[in-house]
């Protein structure tokens, strides 16, 4: 039944890139990919920096149990396998800069509400003039505008 | 380690100045969070637990089939910044009145009020933020069918207690947990087993004084994390005119990469006029109980993952040395029963067939300090798993 449900998404794809954003290839410029470690009870990194209207592959993968990777407020909810049996992959486009906190949505044991890391998104100006990371305040969490090109769990390796 | 709380200067208020910020920040909440802005809110579930069966036999004595743990967790999201946690324990299989047999316990009851990255709220019954294992017991993540025993007679795991406090991710690696929660009774210390009959576990939990515990944990790389753990209350309110005021410091760190990986953690515990509240149990019961000034536990354990490929080809074999001494300093007047003066070897296996069951088995040698008391050698073999 999974095996099948992650056919169909891959299988949906190529309709599902191409009717929202144009993919990396088209553009020219290579995506970046973002790989994330799941487990008891951290993400690392926790801290991810992102420019506004980059589009980045993310791949999370657990060092222990299924975990879960949602992007709060922005329709990205996925479950992360179990160690050794892949990782979780979506493709995610901010349109706005912003803090973007993403949290583990799988109860994974007594820390899970500790599971939580966020997705800073700098203006491109503002990432041409950082040269050092500084400290951000917090900003606009929910205001989420941004893209989700594709999601999928894959399964040993895709 | 040796360091100082304020004294009860400002306690009594610091709950109830938690609770009024948890009902601003309640309704700050709600003023966030439209309804529908979020789909799958509120949400309850799915239910998840861990269990622990074991089979202990040490030399010389049967042997014993116990199944330790049975635990169930529920939980609850309000929204997604208002959340519910439970985590309902049997211990031993079986709970009779009035009889020593098994325990439920609720080990963990709160509502986490998420607001920031930096800055969350949590009340209700909480894990005490201490060591490696207390706040990550379940099965599969640690080595060894029993727990260390430093995390059981120095820190005593599992640890829960009523309260409220804060809890948040600063950045750069570090991440904070400071609650304030009801503290231990130190009438129920024993000298072999420290302060763990001291917890109140939330049961009508005396608060005439609070206590306070805090956590700073820093993890620099996706390999290391170290973290640093305080807790410190008055204990001693069950009898007037005494101050036992206890204290108890701990560092510790894990070390992880594909195959390897290394554990270490040091606490010590520091309890204000022992001498007096010897004096004062010796009167209420008639014995004295040998209770210390100091206790002090370290341990460090070396894991190395044998088959790497992925459960069901998942084993990894472990070794762990601890030392630990629940009568290290004793007040003025008293001497040590060296039998408590403990070291252990520890000598394992784990087999994943899945990543949440942990198939455990090892031998323990444990020695003492004392010339009367024998050594004792356990084999344990344990079944443990997460769903
Ligand atoms: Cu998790």
């Amino acid at each position: 039944m999974a095996t099948r449900v992650i056919v169909s998404i891959l299988l949906l794809l190529p309709a599902t890139a191409t009717s929202g954003l144009a993919p990396a290839a088209q553009t020219g410029s290579p995506r970046r990919v973002i790989h994330i470690t799941a487990e008891r009870f951290e993400f690392w990194p926790t801290e991810i920096r992102l420019t506004e209207g980059e589009e980045v592959e993310i791949r999370v993968k657990s060092d222990d149990t299924a975990h879960g990777f949602r992007i709060v407020g922005g329709g990205v909810n996925l479950t992360v396998p179990k160690r050794g049996q892949g990782e979780a992959v979506t493709v995610f486009k901010p349109e706005k800069s912003g803090r973007y906190t993403f949290e583990c949505s799988r109860m994974c044991g007594a820390g899970h509400n500790f599971m939580r890391g966020v997705l800073i998104v700098d203006a491109p100006e503002e990432q041409k003039a950082r040269s050092i990371t500084t400290d951000h305040t917090e900003s606009t969490e929910n205001s989420m505008g941004f893209s989700v090109v594709s999601v999928c769990s894959v399964v040993r390796g895709c | 380690m040796t360091f100082e709380w304020p004294k009860r200067a400002g306690r009594s208020s610091a709950l109830l100045t938690l609770a009024f910020a948890i009902l601003v920040s309640t309704s700050s909440v709600a003023a966030q969070q439209p309804a529908g802005v979020e789909p799958g809110f509120p949400s309850t579930g799915p239910i998840s637990g861990y269990m622990d069966f074991h089979f202990n036999k040490a030399d010389g004595e049967a042997g014993t089939l116990d199944f330790h743990r049975f635990v169930l967790l529920f939980t609850h999201s309000f929204s997604p910044r208002v959340r519910f946690v439970s985590e309902l324990e049997l211990e031993h299989a079986f709970v009779e009145g009035l009889e020593e047999a098994g325990e439920l316990e609720l080990e963990q009851a709160y509502l986490d009020f998420l607001l920031s990255r930096r800055f969350n709220l949590r009340a209700g019954m909480l894990l005490v933020p201490m060591g490696i294992i207390n706040e990550r017991h379940e099965p599969p993540v640690f080595n060894g069918v029993e727990r260390p025993f430093v995390d059981t007679v120095i820190i005593p795991t599992t640890w829960f207690e009523a309260g409220a406090g804060v809890h948040g991710d600063l950045g750069r690696g570090f991440r904070y947990r400071a609650y304030a929660l009801a503290p231990l009774n130190a009438l129920e210390f024993t000298a072999e087993k420290g302060i763990r009959g001291g917890r109140q576990k939330g049961s009508q939990a005396n608060v005439r004084n609070v206590a306070f515990a805090g956590r700073l944990e820093y993890r620099s790389s996706r390999h290391l994390t170290i973290g640093a753990s305080a807790w410190g209350g008055d204990s001693s309110f069950s009898v007037p005119r005494l101050d036992t005021s206890v204290r108890i410091g701990e560092v510790d760190a894990r070390y992880r990469t594909d195959r390897l990986e290394l554990r270490a953690q040091a606490a010590q515990v520091g309890i204000d006029d022992a001498a007096r509240l010897n004096d004062a149990m010796a009167r209420l019961t008639g014995v004295s109980p040998n209770i210390a000034r100091s206790l002090r536990g370290f341990y460090g354990e070396a894991a190395y993952r044998i088959w790497n490929a992925g459960a069901p080809r998942d084993l990894v074999g472990f070794v762990r040395y601890e030392n630990f001494d629940t009568q290290y300093r004793m007040p003025v007047g008293f001497v040590p029963l060296k039998e408590f003066d403990r070291e252990a070897w520890v000598f394992g296996i784990t087999y994943f067939p899945d990543p949440d069951i942990a198939v455990k088995a090892d031998y323990v040698r444990l020695q003492n300090q004392s010339g009367l008391v024998p050594t004792r050698q356990i084999v344990n073999v344990g079944l443990g798993w997460w769903f």
